[in-house]
């Protein structure tokens, strides 16, 4: 199987600059901007927390993207682009899980609360995890694809409950950075200085991370549909 | 000269041995455990996605020799 010399030298490229943002977002998260004065270093997740977070929202986004696309068109790539993103965004909210409950033991107290953001990332997580299993357990490819484009595109749902409950839930404690919340009314975006640029730049490295990824994922399942082809090929010979 | 930022002091001692050592000495203050701990679990989980996806890759490049082998030994054949 060959793939195109030029996207592969871009899918290369895209590697270099991924490590390269990688390093430079730590130092930026670690050592370039300073400590809150309440959280202190456990405030430096947040940088992690918040880009995983943003990583795993596109990379669920492109499995709507995908699942609308297949519906619409039946093209067998796009099946391979919810499924990758499904993958990589499981990847990326499980990062944002562990980060979270490393920052919430010693703010909060406790590794974890049922809190209702919590609980909607759980639910978030586990309706991705079940596409995972689901979809394996069905044989005829054509109906798989099609369950999968239709679930694929249901299941974000969660991630944008995930993402609005904390501005219509009263009862939660987990922290509102932009937007209005019950303590702010007015909304807005209270962070600025270093802080807003390590941010920023965080947010961009777990963006181009998360394309990285996805882009692999595809030519792993495009590489895994083409060798079993070939397998069936040589048996049948 | 770069300077270093100020969670980073680096001195030097000299050993019961007479060697001159380097120590490199971080500090992020209050809760920094928990920083360490929350940047580990990311790394561990980021590596654990590459790795799983080269991996993968590894096992479909093995197949693929496999496949050339018995299509060679089919063509002998």
């Amino acid at each position: 199987m060959t793939y195109s010399l030029q996207r592969t030298r871009i899918l290369r490229g895209l590697t270099y600059v991924s490590a390269v943002l990688f390093v430079i977002g730590l130092y930026l998260a670690l050592f370039w901007v300073g400590p809150e004065k309440e959280q202190g270093a456990a405030q430096r997740i947040f940088y992690v927390h918040l880009g995983s977070f943003l990583g795993a929202f596109l990379a669920f986004g492109a499995v709507v993207w995908a699942g609308i696309a297949y519906l619409r068109s039946r093209d067998n790539r796009w099946d391979v682009l919810g499924m990758s993103g499904v993958e990589i965004g499981l990847g990326m909210s499980a990062i944002t899980i562990a980060t979270g409950m490393c920052w919430a033991r010693p703010i909060w107290n406790t590794w974890w609360t049922w809190d209702p953001r919590l609980t909607s990332i759980t639910i978030m997580w586990l309706a991705y995890a079940a596409y995972v299993m689901l979809r394996s357990g069905i044989e005829d490819p054509e109906r798989r694809r099609r369950f999968a484009a239709v679930y694929g595109i249901i299941s974000f749902a969660s991630v944008l409950f995930t993402v609005i409950i904390i501005r219509v839930r009263p009862d939660t404690i987990h922290p509102v950075v932009a937007g209005p919340s019950e303590s702010d009314p007015e909304g807005g975006f209270q962070i600025a200085g270093r802080i807003r640029t390590t941010l920023f730049f965080n947010l961009f490295t777990f963006t181009v991370i998360t394309i990285t990824l996805l882009w692999y994922r595809v030519r792993l399942e495009n590489l895994s549909d083409w060798v079993l082809r070939r397998k069936m090929q040589v048996l049948a010979d | 000269m770069l300077a270093l930022p100020p969670q980073v002091t680096v001195f030097s001692m000299v050993t019961d041995h007479g060697l001159l050592q380097g120590v490199i000495h971080m500090d992020f203050g209050k809760y920094s455990e928990y920083m360490a701990l929350g940047y580990a679990s990311m790394g561990v989980l980021l590596v654990g996605m590459i790795a799983w996806i080269s991996w993968r890759f590894r096992a479909l490049a093995r197949e693929i020799v496999q496949l050339e082998q018995v299509e060679a030994e089919e063509q002998q054949g």
